[in-house]
């Protein structure tokens, strides 16, 4: 069932995870932390880096013990054929409702900042479009998509960085001074914006890498992700003083580059919006992919591409709602319970599952 | 998009019934004729119920995204200048790069003047401001920027102050209008004790020139006794401690190195002592002035509250947030690192 040009070579993973995590979110991330840990916000993200931690290895472990096989067959093996389907289901709606959230999440950024008066659907269906264009194809040429844009956040970073110019230091002392609880309730908000390593473990047998490697490498792009967080969260509270102004503006990272304009171009923060629509289409892309697949397993189909239109068409349509009716934080509510769910309680269950599965498979070879 | 009438400047006044008049410089393009701007006045309560009643006089849309300075009249000023301040903030297409400058009297008649080197206005003004920046007489201020600043209750924030010349038609930059929080005070510094204030801050001298007579005053011609120099360098160190007493104390040492560029008594180097005394005395009086001026209008220019709340954040807490910055006591220390004599001797 692995062709050949699905497969991923090691090097690429990295790639993956990159791009899978830093999305939408990375423009509101500042302040969504600050609106718990304030000034300690940059704590918030390592914490949260750590947890995400947690996560990865559990996801590792259950795909370690079961090599060869898509996630979604391990579901079937350890819960048996019926409620294995239903965590398919599950999970497959789970991605769409991501991914829909995603699309109005943009929406809604691109008609504050630049579009005011385009209707929702053209914007929408135009990145609709181009992601399922990339993601009809082999998985070898998404894959390569994202490692070509890649260098795009070094243009990410060096916007941001310029902000510093106007940067007070003393804005994040002291450290700490509201004690830790706020920093973990902050961390819970930039947890949400680190999500994306599941990419690689859904795609776990594509993967030519011994298991070891794999996770060094998934750990590595994360850690990548986490300092990056880091260093951008660290620069708008550097440049905001906390905790009245960061909290006027959702978008901090536009309105801090919207501030600066150059003989050339202008208005930068339309430069920076371009660069990272095509983050946000990456991270789009995989959960359009893996919703696509999770379909095709359901219907043991050969091919994801038969239902990426019927996927695609949902998400427009539920995103399109979702912006018209104003539903985003509501629809955030039940999201934020769903990531819990399904990226962390459900394949911990399945690991404990499986662990004692082994231990009565050893216990019955030795009778 | 073509048919908008950009705002280049904005003025904003308010009147004896309190209302706000909003004053917009729009240019006009292709006209032989020499006035190349034109004033739009519109009175409201605010500025968006402005922009709707300007919208109506102009011939296009008005499209403010090109809106680069935004000069507020003194009678505005004194009162809290935020609220107002928020369409400039809200409104994606705005340009958060824009000057803010505070206007001695009325703010609309600096638009109206007619300036014989600059037919537009808006750029003559601007250009004013930025050519006052770049010799550091005025602090590089513009609305994005203050924002932070005038939020925190550790730091206040000073704004460049304006004057129009009604004689001569000129605008001049007259120093440094001092906030207290997100008022104006009404008082200002001067154009000597700008610079300092700037530099005291940390700032790096550029074309900062002072002058001043160290002769006695018997002398035939005490004229001749007036030294003028520019600052070439200057070191700024700012130490704050905290007694047990919970005063305040800011310790502010400056080194500079200074330049003669006219001393029309003659030899440099050979009254070089009495110069250096001469100057540390100018220098430490000079200070004392601005800090003076400084706790007069209670305006926390150098952001001691933001100081406290970073390294001492318990003396902070038990501190009164709007008067602390009165019971702070400086001790200035300037030292004159060298006197450059120029070519000559």
């Amino acid at each position: 069932m692995v062709v050949k040009k699905d497969n991923i070579h090691k090097n690429q993973i990295v790639y993956m995870v990159i791009q899978a995590q830093v999305g939408v979110g990375i423009l509101s991330l500042p302040y969504n932390i600050a609106k718990y840990a304030n000034q300690d916000s940059w704590i918030s993200t390592l914490v949260a880096g750590v947890i995400m931690l947690l996560v990865i290895l559990i996801m590792w472990l259950l795909c370690k013990s079961y090599p060869g096989m898509m996630m979604f067959d391990i579901f079937k093996q350890l819960t048996g054929n019926k409620l294995g389907k239903c965590l398919i289901i599950g999970y497959t709606i789970y991605f769409m409702l991501q991914s829909s959230y995603v699309l109005s999440k943009y929406g809604k950024i691109i008609e504050g900042w630049i579009l005011e008066r385009t209707p929702h659907w053209i914007v929408l269906s135009l990145m609709v479009l181009t992601s399922a264009y990339i993601v009809k194809d082999s998985l070898q040429s998404m894959i390569r998509f994202f490692m070509l844009v890649t260098p795009l956040l070094i243009v990410l970073i060096a916007l941001s960085s310029y902000a510093l110019r106007n940067a007070n230091f003393l804005y994040i002392l002291p450290v700490a001074q509201n004690g830790w609880m706020p920093i973990f309730k902050g961390s819970r908000e930039a947890i949400f914006s680190m999500l994306g390593c599941d990419l690689v473990f859904f795609l776990y047998p594509y993967v030519r890498a011994s298991h070891t490697q794999i996770l060094k490498s998934v750990i590595r792009a994360h850690l990548m992700v986490t300092l990056l967080y880091t260093y951008l969260v660290f620069i708008s509270l550097v440049y905001f003083m906390s905790p009245n102004d960061i909290k006027r503006v959702p978008e901090p990272f536009i309105y801090m580059i919207k501030s600066y304009s150059f003989r050339v171009i202008e208005r930068m923060d339309l430069f920076f919006i371009s660069i990272w629509i095509v983050s946000v289409a990456t991270s789009f892309m995989y959960l359009l992919l893996l919703s696509a697949k999770g379909l095709a397993h359901l219907f043991a189909a050969p091919k994801h591409v038969t239902f990426l239109p019927v996927i695609c068409l949902l998400t427009l349509i539920t995103s399109l709602w979702l912006l018209d009716s104003d539903k985003l934080n509501v629809v955030n509510n039940y999201l934020t319970v769903c990531h819990y769910l399904f990226q962390a309680i459900i394949p911990a269950l399945l690991l404990f599952i499986s662990i004692v599965r082994k231990k009565t498979g050893d216990k019955r070879e030795e009778q | 998009m073509k048919n908008a009438t950009l705002v280049q400047t904005v003025t904003y006044d308010l009147t004896s019934k309190k209302r706000l008049r909003v004053g917009a410089a729009t240019p006009v393009l292709n006209s032989a004729d020499s006035l190349q701007n034109m004033t739009l006045v519109a009175e409201a309560n605010t500025p968006g119920e402005a922009r709707i009643l300007l919208n109506r006089k102009a011939s296009g849309l008005l499209d403010s995204s090109k809106n680069k300075l935004l000069l507020l009249g003194e009678a505005y000023a004194v009162h809290d200048i935020l609220p107002f301040l928020d369409i400039h903030y809200r409104n994606p297409r705005n340009a958060l790069d824009a000057r803010l400058a505070v206007v001695k009297g009325e703010a609309l008649p600096l638009i109206q003047l007619r300036s014989k080197s600059e037919s537009n206005v808006s750029r003559y003004l601007l250009n004013l401001i930025q050519s006052a920046e770049e010799s550091l007489l005025i602090p590089k201020e513009d609305i994005q920027a203050i924002a932070s600043v005038i939020m925190d209750p550790g730091e206040d924030v000073t704004l460049p102050y304006i004057e129009l010349e009604s004689s001569s038609q000129l605008a001049s930059v007259k120093g440094i209008a001092l906030f207290d929080k997100r008022k104006y005070t009404g008082f200002y510094l001067n154009d000597t004790q700008s610079p300092l204030l700037l530099l005291l801050k940390g700032g790096k001298p550029r074309q900062n020139s002072f002058s001043f007579n160290f002769g006695s005053p018997k002398e035939e011609f005490p004229q001749r006794q007036i030294v003028s120099f520019l600052i070439t360098k200057s070191n700024r160190k700012l130490k704050l401690t905290v007694d047990e007493h919970k005063q305040i104390h800011v310790a502010l040492h400056l080194k500079l190195v200074l330049r003669v560029i006219e001393y029309p008594n003659g030899d440099v180097e050979a009254d070089k002592d009495k110069l250096l005394r001469e100057y540390k005395a100018y220098f430490t009086k000079l200070t004392g002035e601005v800090i003076h001026q400084l706790q007069r209008a209670n305006c926390d220019a150098f952001g001691i509250g933001r100081m406290l709340m970073a390294y001492h954040p318990d003396v902070w807490r038990g501190l009164d947030k709007e008067q602390y910055f009165r019971q702070v006591k400086f001790s200035p220390n300037i030292v004159i690192d060298k006197i450059k004599s120029g070519i000559e001797h």
